[in-house]
């Protein structure tokens, strides 16, 4: 009988998962270069199928009926970001995706893998889930920005910008209600306006 | 019994030696164990003169001043069975002595899935549970899913039908029989349980661990195994009535006949079910539970030629119509849509069994089963045409299987073959249909040794047209060091086969635009796409795409059952579920329309682990108490790799974009850590009352991904710990009449999140009229 508990009480002692909690460490904030923030930029909210264009130079918003000029750098429908060339615009404009890469330490833009609007779809940053720059999580029914993923601008007369997307949800809100309002960018970047790849 | 002779032999050879005295007596003695140690604290008592005494530390008792005559004696402790025994008291008694047996709380249960044979529950080594028709009965079960639901593990989760999620593994891989033949229609992989109706089940066995040696592809995580009701009275008829909220109406009719010394026997059972449904939440696909009618109708019978020989039959036809309404959205515009989905299924088997000796038969079999659906959707203001559906698909299935006892020093040899042919009929599915061939055989040896082990291992072999051959082993052992203990053990390889949507798909989203084509089907698929100028670039081309493999597991568990003594019994299970070449999309190409073009390959794979405790106790008499807890962990290999490899990001709390460290990786969505039922039940045998609780607690479980990085890792990516409590009392009133009144979910708990499928507090009563003839 005795032998039984004894057999029992370590084969619970065995079975025991012992799980050792580790501190989670976040890294410093520290700030590279001073962000612009644009909250609540409209992306086609009436679903009429035009882009809303906008500049980086000045953070402005470019008419409809400039959209085959220089004038903007990136146009917003839905959860499609356009750039300035090819088939979009007459313009010098391309975008990288950066992945695995923290928006506020990235000093410098690559050399290479420059993408420019060669085709209407797919554009030169993808669109659909976790091909771009968000994931469209199916449970949740919501888009989230992709962590990690930096969006690398030429403009249209070909400055440099590293931009970051923060969230597509009206106010952008820390928790997102899905039926909340979409199409309502909120986003911060970096313009180089001296026409060099660094942003420090 | 021994126990019980020992105590008699020892009772008349103490009472011969009686003799009788003055006016009153003593009487004393001790009561020993059957390893004639002494035990203490045995309550003795005489019943007629309402007295008792309590044995000491060496099992010695004594009473004293008592007059003549006959008295009845118990004796009584909890480890022990209890003995009454009268003794006629003519004089002083120093010396008498008593043995009591030990007690543990065992059942004589007979199990069949674990091993296609008739096997003791008791000290199998394959993690076996039997859901009884009268816990069905005194919980209020209705549908399949409702009683799964309240067992431990089994985690049913509501996506394209109640689907049951075993060990942590999605229900994809828990293979569900119907009467010992596996059932079909499986909507994304889930079937969906609320088609079985539970007013003809006499029990369902529950198998934990992977059976693929036995029942080939599905059986990675456990065997369902709903088992009918065979006719053994001569005449019976069962008639139950509910009616609940959500417009429940559930009208059952059951009629048993036995007869001709009976060698013939038949079942025949009718159901009729209807409930208006329920929503719990707003959203484009339509109602949580649709209105659904649905009626089934299904019979067993059999016949006996003479004692060795027998045919049975089994049949079932479940019909439903579900009605719905969705919002369908294009552009800024939005309308009502009307849909009708209806289901039908069959499923028929024959048996032939000949017995050459108790334990010497062989059966054959022939099984054939067919699921279909199909489903129309219009605009309910306009009428016109939305979309539709239809999806056809059956199994043809014939197995032959002998046990045969004595060979190899095995008690008992299984041997098995058989074929098997599936088809498919489908819009969505290339060709408009396709079928499978399959040729399969499998070996168990089961054999004891030094009367302590059983040993059980078996391996099958399935040959298919559409895959490579695959072998499935198992192995599993288990030890009886003492009688109210035995440890358990096994180790086994399950696997799960390629579906047709996988091989032959050829299906284009309409409203997302993307397309799906399966990997038998890929290089014609592609080949069409590009004919019509759809295709934009292709990333890897057909020719480079591999055959599917089946989805493999290996898992191993450990355990134990433990009786301490009639009135509390300890059951563990450790188990450790390793999968891998999942089958998952592969992007193999953009399309001109920017959306994706996918087909499946092997590539994913997790892992689950967990450790289940069950804890059964009767403090008081008709009193039952049940405590479960299951821990479980999951996680995605490939997961677990990118996130070692610093490849997952998160914006930390900083706002600083960093790699996901792997202390926040929460493992596989929708797997509570912690989950637990309670389960207390009052048997008030004088008033014919029974009453029944139970809480069923689920921890917190990853719900979505908030935080785009599409894993499990994040705060606000969990959903809050639940308890859902559901309460039945019935009540005998008549031999022929119950009355049952139910609440499920008394606290009204609702979840968004989809991981109940509880539509809030649900009331209902139920009469069951039962007339028997014996």
């Amino acid at each position: 009988m005795k032998n039984s508990h004894i057999l029992i009480i370590s084969f619970i002692a065995l079975a025991l998962v012992i799980s050792c909690s580790k501190e989670v460490t976040e890294p410093d904030n520290t700030i590279t270069a001073r962000s612009t923030t644009i909250s609540n930029l409209p992306a086609d909210t009436g679903k009429t199928g035009h882009f809303t264009f906008f500049r980086l130079s000045d953070s402005s918003f470019v008419s409809l009926a400039d959209s085959n000029t220089t004038k903007w750098d990136l146009g917003f429908a839905g959860t499609t970001i356009i750039i300035n060339s090819g088939v979009r615009g007459p313009g010098q404009g391309a975008a990288i995706v950066l992945r695995q890469t923290d928006y506020n330490s990235l000093a410098e833009a690559p050399e290479t893998g420059w993408i420019t609007e060669t085709q209407l779809a797919p554009p030169a940053i993808p669109t659909g889930s976790d091909n771009g720059w968000y994931h469209y999580d199916g449970a949740a029914q919501t888009i989230t920005a992709i962590p990690g993923v930096v969006l690398l601008i030429r403009t249209a007369d070909g400055k440099y910008a590293k931009m970051q997307i923060i969230s597509y949800y009206k106010d952008a809100p820390q928790v997102i209600d899905p039926n909340g309002q979409t199409r309502m960018y909120t986003f911060r970047y970096v313009y180089q306006a001296n026409g060099t790849k660094k942003f420090q | 019994m021994r126990g019980f002779l020992i105590v008699f032999l020892s009772l008349l050879f103490e009472c011969s030696l009686l003799q009788s005295s003055d006016n009153t007596f003593h009487f004393s003695g001790s009561v020993f164990n059957p390893n004639n140690k002494g035990i203490p604290h045995v309550t003795v008592k005489i019943l007629d003169l309402n007295q008792s005494v309590a044995s000491n530390g060496k099992g010695y008792f004594n009473f004293n001043d008592i007059p003549p005559g006959n008295y009845k004696f118990r004796f009584s402790h909890i480890s022990y069975q209890t003995i009454d025994t009268i003794i006629n008291l003519k004089n002083d008694v120093n010396d008498f002595k008593i043995t009591l047996s030990h007690a543990y709380k065992t059942t004589d249960e007979i199990v069949v899935t674990s091993t296609r044979t008739y096997k003791h529950l008791e000290n199998l080594p394959i993690p076996t549970d039997v859901i009884s028709a009268e816990e069905i009965t005194k919980q209020g079960n209705l549908k399949l899913d409702n009683v799964l639901s309240e067992q431990l593990g089994l985690n049913v989760l509501n996506n394209h039908g109640n689907g049951v999620q075993l060990q942590g593994l999605d229900a994809d891989y828990t293979l569900i029989l119907f009467n010992g033949e596996p059932v079909i229609g499986r909507t994304g992989g889930i079937l969906d349980l609320s088609r079985f109706t539970l007013g003809n089940v006499k029990r369902i066995e529950v198998v934990r661990g992977p059976s693929s040696s036995l029942y080939g592809s599905n059986a990675l995580a456990g065997v369902i195994n709903i088992i009918t009701e065979k006719p053994t009275i001569p005449l019976g008829l069962k008639t139950s009535l509910r009616y609940g909220s959500n417009s429940l109406l559930d009208l059952t009719g059951n009629i048993q006949y036995s007869g001709n010394e009976n060698k013939l026997g038949m079942d025949l059972f009718l159901n009729r079910y209807y409930t208006k449904g329920y929503n719990i939440k707003e959203s484009s696909f339509g109602q949580t539970v649709p209105e659904i009618l649905s009626h089934t109708f299904s019979s067993d019978i059999y016949y006996k030629f003479s004692e060795k020989t027998q045919l049975k039959f089994s049949g079932r036809y479940n019909f439903d119509n579900e009605l719905d309404k969705f919002t369908a959205k294009s552009g800024g515009d939005s309308s009502l849509v009307n849909s009708k989905v209806n289901n039908d299924e069959t499923n028929f088997s024959l048996k032939l069994n000949h017995k050459y000796s108790d334990d010497f038969d062989i059966e054959a079999r022939v099984y054939r089963t067919t699921f279909g659906t199909k489903s129309n959707s219009i605009y309910a203001n306009t009428g016109e045409f939305y979309s539709d559906y239809s999806f056809k698909q059956g199994t043809n299935k014939i197995e032959v299987q002998s046990n045969l006892p004595n060979i190899l020093l095995a008690n008992l040899m299984t041997i098995g073959i058989g074929g098997q042919l599936d088809d498919v009929e489908a819009q969505q599915i290339a060709d408009g249909g396709q079928s499978a061939k399959l040729l399969y055989g499998y070996l168990q040896y089961d054999a004891d040794f030094l009367n302590k082990f059983n040993i059980i291992g078996s391996v099958r072999f399935d040959s298919h047209s559409e895959y490579n051959p695959h072998w499935s082993p198992k192995l599993a052992v288990s030890y009886n060091p003492f009688d109210n203990l035995t440890l358990r053990g096994a180790v086994g390889s399950g696997f799960k086969a390629p579906n047709f949507e996988q091989l032959y798909l050829d299906w284009t989203n309409p409203y997302a635009g993307y397309s799906v084509l399966g990997v038998a089907y890929v290089e014609e698929g592609v080949r069409k796409l590009k004919e019509q100028g759809i295709i934009d670039t292709l990333l890897i081309q057909p020719t480079n795409i591999s055959r599917l493999l089946p989805e493999s597991s290996y898992s191993l568990d450990f355990g134990f059952n433990y009786y301490l003594d009639k009135y509390l019994e300890l059951k563990t299970n450790i188990f450790r579920n390793n999968i891998s070449d999942m089958i998952e999309f592969l992007r193999i190409g953009i399309k001109k329309n920017g959306q994706s073009l996918h087909t499946y390959a092997n590539f994913r794979s997790i892992y689950t682990q967990g450790i289940e405790v069950k804890i059964k106790s009767e403090p008081i008499v008709n009193f039952t108490i049940e405590m479960n807890y299951q821990f479980l962990q999951t996680a995605d290999e490939d997961v677990l790799d990118k996130i070692r490899n610093k490849q997952i990001y998160k914006r930390g709390s900083t706002g600083i974009d960093r790699p996901v460290q792997e202390v926040e990786y929460g493992g596989l969505f929708y797997r509570p850590e912690h989950s637990g039922i309670l389960k207390i039940q009052y048997n008030w045998v004088e008033e014919n009352t029974n009453i029944s609780l139970r809480a069923l607690f689920k921890g917190k479980y990853g719900w979505a991904d908030m935080n785009g990085n599409a894993i499990l890792d994040d705060k606000s990516e969990y959903a809050p710990s639940t308890v859902i409590w559901n309460f039945t009392a019935s009540k005998e009133l008549f031999s022929f009449l119950t009355l049952q009144l139910g609440i499920d979910n008394i606290f009204n708990y609702k979840d968004i999140r989809m991981l109940s499928v509880s539509p809030g507090t649900t009331f209902y009563v139920n009469a069951t009229f039962n007339l028997n003839k014996y």
